[in-house]
């Protein structure tokens, strides 16, 4: 019975896009704070600068997010 | 409503939710935990704490794309049964308004009982693993409230925090709360159509004009305010509990 009134491909969707999201963010911010705290010392600045890559693309994930969703109503 | 679209679209979807929030908190952490492993604790935790303050705010988008929603939905579905709204007709400001204020005014007084269960009786959530839970529990919502499912971000919280708690190595979490939480989810559905029916049998015995829902609104103020004095009364928590 459930297998005709539950809408499969749109829970689907939702379970997808979920762990997409939420690996792609921490894994982003994991990265990008890795790279700029350095292991003991202080980071070079390619690390440092690969770390605010990280940063600045999980940020813009955010906003491309809350975009897609005010644009997709 | 029929019965298949109240299981299709809102059961289904309010069990699905939590266990999906369990699994990616659980997945999320685990993979955190595996590349901080072998860095300093203080600074990681210092950087992680950040992130919690912009993840908590991604929670707090997504409550106010499902949660709110729904509490408006409930007040225009009322306006248009009455005739005061037509169908089809965009929400009216004042009710975004009032829904917004009471989520605000209910986030702002009733908070430190429910933050000590996630935060320490579920499991000692530490820093990476609150920022995981936390971003596990916004996305879990935004695409939930993107595909138009209503679920309840207190139950995807819950969910969340016990998945970091399982995705942590050695974390202790405790199953008798879960137990307890789960218990709660599963009564809470039953428990609040069992309240709606009641209140809507009193409204028709009293009248359906004025009086019935007025006696009935004072009624629901009357309990909120009688529970909220006892929980305060009995065991009071606060911010030196957690």
């Amino acid at each position: 019975m459930l297998a005709t009134i539950v809408d499969w491909a749109a829970l689907g969707t939702v379970i997808l896009y979920s762990f997409a999201g939420a690996l792609l963010l921490t894994g982003l911010f994991t990265t990008g704070v890795l790279f700029i705290e350095g292991n003991g010392g202080r980071a070079s600045p390619a690390r440092r600068a690969a770390g605010a890559l990280c940063l600045a693309l999980c940020l813009a994930l955010v906003a491309f997010g809350i975009y897609a969703m005010f644009t997709t109503k | 409503m029929t019965i298949d679209g109240l299981i299709g679209k809102v059961l289904v979807p309010s069990v699905v939710a939590p266990v999906l929030a369990l699994a990616v908190a659980a997945s999320v952490t685990f993979l955190v935990y595996r590349r901080i492993q072998r860095r300093d604790p203080e600074q990681i935790m210092r950087s992680f704490r950040i992130g919690q303050v912009a993840s908590a705010s991604l929670v707090a988008l997504a409550h106010g794309t499902n949660d709110a929603q729904k509490t408006m939905g409930v007040i225009v579905l009322a306006l248009v049964a009455n005739g005061n709204l037509s169908a089809g007709a965009s929400v009216p400001a004042w009710v975004i308004v009032a829904a917004a204020t009471a989520i605000s005014l209910g986030t702002y007084v009733g908070g430190w009982r429910i933050i000590r269960t996630l935060g320490h009786r579920i499991t000692k959530i530490e820093t990476p693993q609150g920022f995981a839970a936390e971003t596990s529990s916004a996305v879990v919502i935004l695409a939930a409230s993107q595909a138009g499912y209503p679920v309840s971000t207190t139950h995807v919280t819950s969910g969340a925090v016990l998945g970091a708690g399982l995705g942590k190595r050695a974390a202790d979490v405790r199953w008798g709360i879960a137990g307890q939480m789960a218990t709660a989810w599963v009564l809470t559905i039953p428990a609040a159509a069992l309240v709606a029916g009641a209140f809507y049998f009193l409204t028709e015995q009293i009248g359906t004009e004025i009086a019935g829902p007025l006696v009935v609104s004072i009624l629901a103020i009357l309990a909120a305010a009688t529970l909220f004095v006892q929980a305060h009364r009995s065991s009071p928590v606060s911010a030196k509990d957690v």
